[in-house]
């Protein structure tokens, strides 16, 4: 990773697995999703976050506080780690928008067989009267989660750091 | 296990019997007569539910059971619920205040289950109104038998089970619990009983992961030969069996050419949607009846694959 990136984390419902992803712009040009840095359990997560944190200062660490994730968020700001906590419109804005570039063919990923695996067994839930990503399914949905938070976050990052005019 | 005369169906997986050990199987088929239950092979249960009984109600030199937690997982239409109130009526009326909770889907279910389908039946027998009675409370319904036992509902809502004690807890249709939140409301009202927790369904969907997991691990200890605290009796199809082959139903559903035809099987299939029927007929799980992608697409994923990009 040698650009800009946001991470995004998320928890499985049975905690067993925490998933860290990275999202950044790939060498093409669109939004490539990496699930590399973490995918184990979440006991591991705070620490190995906080080595990426060090090494990569990324433009945003994203966490759903209505998630299995919520406990990653008092340690991570214990670690020093500021996260930015998504409310129930950024999380339907966040699965929208994960689906839209998917569908456009503007987001990457890897081929990472548990992402894969948790987009192939996706279902979606009703969530304030728009849909967000269905946690309780029998795959694993923290790869995804933790994709669809980090791109979102990449997204909000990008808007705010195109050059423009502002009125203060 | 033995297959039935008729039926050449077993099933895929079970805990093996232990055939030194006593068990409540006959009195379970005497109970399920005096209910009225029959088939095209005479008065009583068929030779599978019999079999599943013998198997789960295994009792130690103590006389107590041998397995605190039965695992069945049967398709839909197989009579499992006509073995299920069998074997319930059975128990309460073998000890003097056994405290049964069963529930279903829904609480809503499990009302229409007791009210308008089990009650006639039991008023139909010799049962009634010498042995049991009924109260309909909304809320409070329940079978009262006249030796102080009682077979009540639970919610899938509800935090905690009937009373302070429970001596057989089950969950049918099992497939409809997302957690294991009615296994953690019963779990100590059993721990000073002698006590059973049945689980019981066809297979389930993605969101099954409940009874998903039940069944991986039956399935488990099965396969090591584990006879003791748990046991697991599943009825199903291989992955690769085709589903629209009536041979694959007469090898793996139990009932079928006792109390299910060929003919109703068939129409079921053209009906319902192949995962449907995969699911509920054939008790396969959504990674084989159901291959997924139903909010991305297979080819739209695959098409944003880029493995050797970098960030």
């Amino acid at each position: 990773m040698t650009g800009e990136v946001a991470f995004g984390l998320a928890i499985s419902e049975d905690r067993q697995h925490a998933a860290i992803v990275a999202a950044g712009r790939g060498d093409r040009g669109k939004i490539l999703v990496d699930l590399a840095p973490f995918y184990d359990h979440p006991r591991g997560a705070v620490a190995r976050m906080s080595g990426l944190y060090e090494k990569h200062d990324p433009v945003a660490v994203a966490v759903d506080p209505k998630s299995q994730a919520a406990t990653l968020i008092k340690p991570l700001a214990e670690a020093g780690i500021k996260v930015t906590e998504l409310d129930t419109g950024d999380v339907v804005v966040a699965h929208g928008e994960f689906l839209d570039l998917v569908n456009d063919r503007l987001l990457e990923h890897l081929d990472q067989p548990p992402l894969t695996a948790a987009v192939r067994a996706a279902q979606q839930r009703r969530l304030g009267g728009a849909q967000a990503w269905e946690p309780k399914v029998a795959v694993d949905q923290s790869p995804l989660m933790a994709a669809t938070v980090a791109v979102w976050a990449f997204q909000r990052w990008e808007e705010l750091s195109k050059p423009g005019v502002y009125v203060v | 296990m033995q297959t039935s005369s008729r039926n050449s169906a077993a099933p895929r997986w079970a805990t093996p019997a232990t055939p030194s050990r006593a068990n409540l199987a006959r009195a379970i088929q005497k109970t399920a007569v005096v209910l009225g239950f029959e088939t095209s092979l005479g008065p009583g249960l068929m030779p599978w539910q019999d079999e599943v009984n013998a198997l789960t109600t295994e009792l130690d030199a103590g006389g107590r059971f041998v397995y605190r937690q039965v695992v069945l997982e049967v398709m839909r239409q197989q009579g499992k619920t006509v073995d299920l109130l069998s074997m319930m009526v059975a128990r309460a009326l073998r000890r003097p205040g056994t405290m049964i909770s069963y529930t279903a889907q829904t609480r809503l279910e499990a009302r229409k289950r007791l009210i308008d389908v089990w009650w006639p039946r039991i008023v139909r027998s010799k049962l009634y109104p010498r042995y049991v009675d009924i109260r309909r409370g909304s809320g409070s319904e329940a079978l009262l038998f006249s030796n102080g036992s009682m077979l009540g509902l639970v919610s899938n809502t509800q935090t905690s089970g009937h009373g302070d004690v429970l001596d057989l807890g089950v969950i049918d249709e099992a497939w409809a619990q997302e957690d294991d939140h009615l296994e953690q409301a019963m779990r100590p009202a059993m721990m000073t009983r002698d006590a059973q927790l049945w689980i019981v369904s066809a297979a389930g969907t993605e969101r099954s992961a409940y009874f998903r997991g039940k069944v991986e691990d039956g399935r488990a200890r099965a396969e090591m030969g584990l006879t003791d605290t748990g046991c697991y009796i599943g009825y199903s199809a291989a992955d690769d069996e085709d589903p629209a082959d009536p041979a694959v139903w007469r090898r793996r559903m139990p009932a079928l050419g006792i109390t299910v035809t060929e003919e109703t099987v068939k129409a079921d299939l053209d009906l319902m949607t192949l995962a449907e029927f995969r699911r509920a007929y054939l008790c396969q799980w959504p990674d084989v009846a159901k291959p997924g992608w139903d909010v991305v697409g297979q080819d739209t994923w695959a098409a944003c694959a880029a493995p050797g990009a970098r960030l």
